[in-house]
């Protein structure tokens, strides 16, 4: 079991995968660097309240990359802002929860406590790192800014030094030329790969990225989460990696956290998320999924539109789109809790049996489409 | 930087053409105003023949085309005229009275800033709290309040009342503090506005989280990453203001018995001394022209990202 934990979260992956321990067990070994316990983030608008986050609760693992999936709006940035309370405020405000990091509650800390954690034991990747980054300050100051703050004592010169060290680390060819421009005078993945070095400059135990690649072009989104990926793992950080592209998910992340309309509504390691969800909602992100067989870049999209997070639906906010809810009054009245499906995975849904058989639904429909579309 | 050093060699050259423009609207306005600078110096009681004596000597009865030559080369030789008035060089009457008013309008444009930033920035972070609201109104006041006002009530509370002050003149260290800040009172007021209106927009900018993401406290976060990003437009109004403190600084001189450039200009308009006049133009606009100069260099070092 410890043999699991100890090495890299990608064999990590295929030991939980070909072994039959259940992936419960094996995080059960180390107690989580980060637990969110029922957070609640509201933004009060002129149109009414948002409620953006509500009863969000979750742990990541040290060691691990945690996927965070959903629409747009779905409250995936609103939550990771919230761990280190950036959001702001006015409108923004947590109105509830607990976000523990090593088991210090984040929201109950005094300004100047946390402070010393950001950027230092939490380190935070940006989704634009063209206004993300200060566009009057040489990029290599901004690494060196970050070494410095949580080091008094550094000298500019060492700062100098290990920026440029880091630098290197994240694949920036002549760092030392790089160190004194300025963003806009680099590339749009340059600049991610110096957020990155910015975020794992003081080696932090958990990394954020929120959507770390969606500004950048096609063809460097896979470099650069490579970069990300090096870069956690030298720093053995365990990640946060928000993203629209499930793609990206099937490839990076070790578990996954579905959220919709502001809640989580399925979590469970990534084999699981494709292979066995067990929530209508991932059955439907799943099934939109571009295969690259064939000539069909969205097979079948959720149909409807997101909910309005100034007033979500009754009961299961995913009911008005749900295929699976087939117009039942318990779906409409009861909010549905995460209930506990085994081997780590949750759902919050009424009918979470019933999922497995219309997946294969799903995929007969599909396998139906794709022999008319391949014909 | 070889790119901005071309732009000011350029902007340089460039300026000389603008210099004679402005000697040759100055001289053809002189002109075109009524009034006689001999008959003035001649005195009321004078006779045709005394007045047109006087002319002569001024060489005001040549053509305009010699009379402006004569001007032009003289200028272009370091040699401005004679004061119509004083019969001494233009150039030392200005240069008597140039520094004065290069203090006042230096110190007035120092205090004016520090204190306009400070305030701006505060009203920013501060937003719609009752701060916001007392520095938006003290603003208003500075904006609004005639300076010859301002100053009598400053010299009646601080010199009169109080005793704490010079009322006038320049004799004392002390003496710059009521005019300084009667002029400084209006560019007090707009930099506080503008810089509370750019940091405004520079403050919900990603960056500043990101700084913030970093563990950097909050001083650190509003000015190195929010001020520095705001002060574009901050340090076009203050160097406008500067310009308009060396011309406008008439009405405090006049109030402060302050012995600057701009009673000499006002008093040498009156006496319709050309000379004077002509050459105090010019200096102002080659004051302009240089401060113009040294702001495009100052863009450039406060954002990289202009490049000439
Ligand atoms: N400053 C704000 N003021 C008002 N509402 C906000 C603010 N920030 C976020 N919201 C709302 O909170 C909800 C969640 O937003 P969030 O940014 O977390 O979505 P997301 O899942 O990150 O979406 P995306 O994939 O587009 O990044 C949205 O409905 C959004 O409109
Ligand atoms: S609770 Fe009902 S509406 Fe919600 S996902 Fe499950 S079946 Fe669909
Ligand atoms: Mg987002």
């Amino acid at each position: 079991m410890t043999e699991v934990t100890e090495t890299s979260p990608i064999a990590r992956r295929y030991a939980l995968a070909f072994s039959n321990r259940s992936v419960e067990e094996a995080l059960f070994v180390s107690s989580p660097v980060l637990s969110i316990r029922g957070l609640t983030t509201e933004f009060v608008t002129p149109a009414g309240v948002v409620k953006a986050v509500s009863d969000v609760s979750w742990d990541l693992h040290p060691g691990e990359t945690l996927g965070v999936v959903g629409e747009s709006g779905s409250g995936k940035s609103v939550t990771a802002m919230s761990i280190l309370r950036l959001i702001q405020s006015p409108p923004g405000r947590i109105v509830a929860g607990e976000i523990l990091f090593e088991g210090r509650d984040l929201l109950k800390m005094p300004a100047k406590e946390l402070r010393q954690l950001r950027g230092s034991e939490i380190g935070m990747i940006f989704q634009d790192p063209m206004t993300s980054l200060n566009p009057v300050l040489a990029v290599g100051q901004q690494i060196a800014e970050a070494l410095r703050l949580h080091d008094r004592r550094m000298s500019r010169d060492k700062a100098r030094a290990r920026a440029i060290e880091l630098l290197t680390m994240v694949g920036v060819p002549n760092p030392e030329g790089r160190f004194d421009q300025y963003p806009h005078e680099h590339s749009g993945g340059m600049r991610q790969r110096a957020m990155i070095a910015m975020a794992i400059a003081n080696d932090p135990k958990v990394l954020i990225a929120d959507e770390p690649t969606t500004a950048l072009d096609v063809t460097i989104q896979a470099q650069v989460l490579d970069v990300l990926r090096t870069a956690s793992e030298r720093t053995n950080a365990a990640t946060i990696l928000i993203t629209h592209d499930l793609g990206v998910i099937a490839e990076h992340a070790d578990r996954v956290i579905v959220m919709y309309g502001g809640k989580v509504v399925e979590v469970a390691d990534v084999f699981s998320i494709f292979s066995a969800p067990r929530h209508p909602y991932t059955l439907g992100l799943m099934s939109s999924l571009p295969r690259l067989d064939v000539d069909l870049q969205r097979l079948d999209p959720i149909p409807g539109a997101p909910p309005n997070p100034i007033n979500l639906p009754t009961g299961c906010s995913f009911h008005p789109r749900c295929r699976v809810s087939k117009g039942r009054d318990l779906c409409r009245t009861q909010v549905p809790p995460l209930y506990d499906i085994g081997g780590g995975q949750q759902a919050a849904c009424h009918f979470s049996e019933e999922v497995p058989a219309e997946m294969a639904v799903v995929s007969r429909e599909m396998g139906a489409r794709l022999g008319s579309a391949g014909a | 930087m070889t790119g901005t050093a071309a732009h000011i060699v350029r902007t340089l050259l460039l300026s000389l053409i603008t210099l004679l423009g402005v000697s040759v609207l100055i001289f053809l306005m002189l002109r075109v105003l009524p009034g006689d600078p001999a008959r003035v110096l001649a005195g009321l009681n004078a006779s045709e023949e005394q007045v047109a004596q006087i002319r002569q000597q001024l060489g005001l009865d040549e053509s305009l085309l010699s009379q402006y030559w004569h001007f032009i080369s003289g200028v272009v030789q370091g040699d401005l005229g004679e004061s119509a008035r004083t019969s001494r060089p233009a150039s030392a009457e200005i240069a008597v009275r140039l520094p004065a008013t290069l203090i006042l309008a230096f110190v007035a444009t120092v205090v004016g800033s520090l204190v306009g930033v400070t305030a701006g920035v505060l009203a920013a972070v501060r937003r719609n709290t009752v701060l916001d609201h007392v520095v938006s109104s003290v603003a208003m006041m500075g904006v609004s309040m005639p300076v010859y006002w301002l100053g009598l009530l400053l010299i009646l509370l601080f010199a009169v009342t109080l005793g704490w002050l010079p009322a006038a003149g320049s004799g004392q260290p002390l003496s710059i503090v009521l005019p300084a800040v009667t002029l400084a009172a209006f560019s007090t007021a707009l930099v506080s506005r503008m810089t509370r209106a750019s940091m405004l927009e520079v403050l919900g900018q990603d960056f500043m989280r990101t700084a913030e993401a970093k563990g950097a406290p909050p001083r650190t976060v509003i000015i190195k990453h929010g001020l520095r990003n705001a002060f574009i437009p901050i340090l076009t109004v203050i160097s406008l203001q500067f310009g308009a403190l060396l011309g406008g600084a008439v009405l405090t001189e006049t109030v402060f018995g302050w012995p600057g450039i701009g009673r000499l200009l006002v008093d040498s308009i009156g006496a319709r001394d050309f000379a004077v006049v002509q050459g105090i133009v010019l200096v102002y606009a080659a004051v302009f022209i240089l401060l113009n100069v040294v702001v495009d260099v100052l863009y450039v070092v406060v954002d990289p990202r202009i490049r000439y």
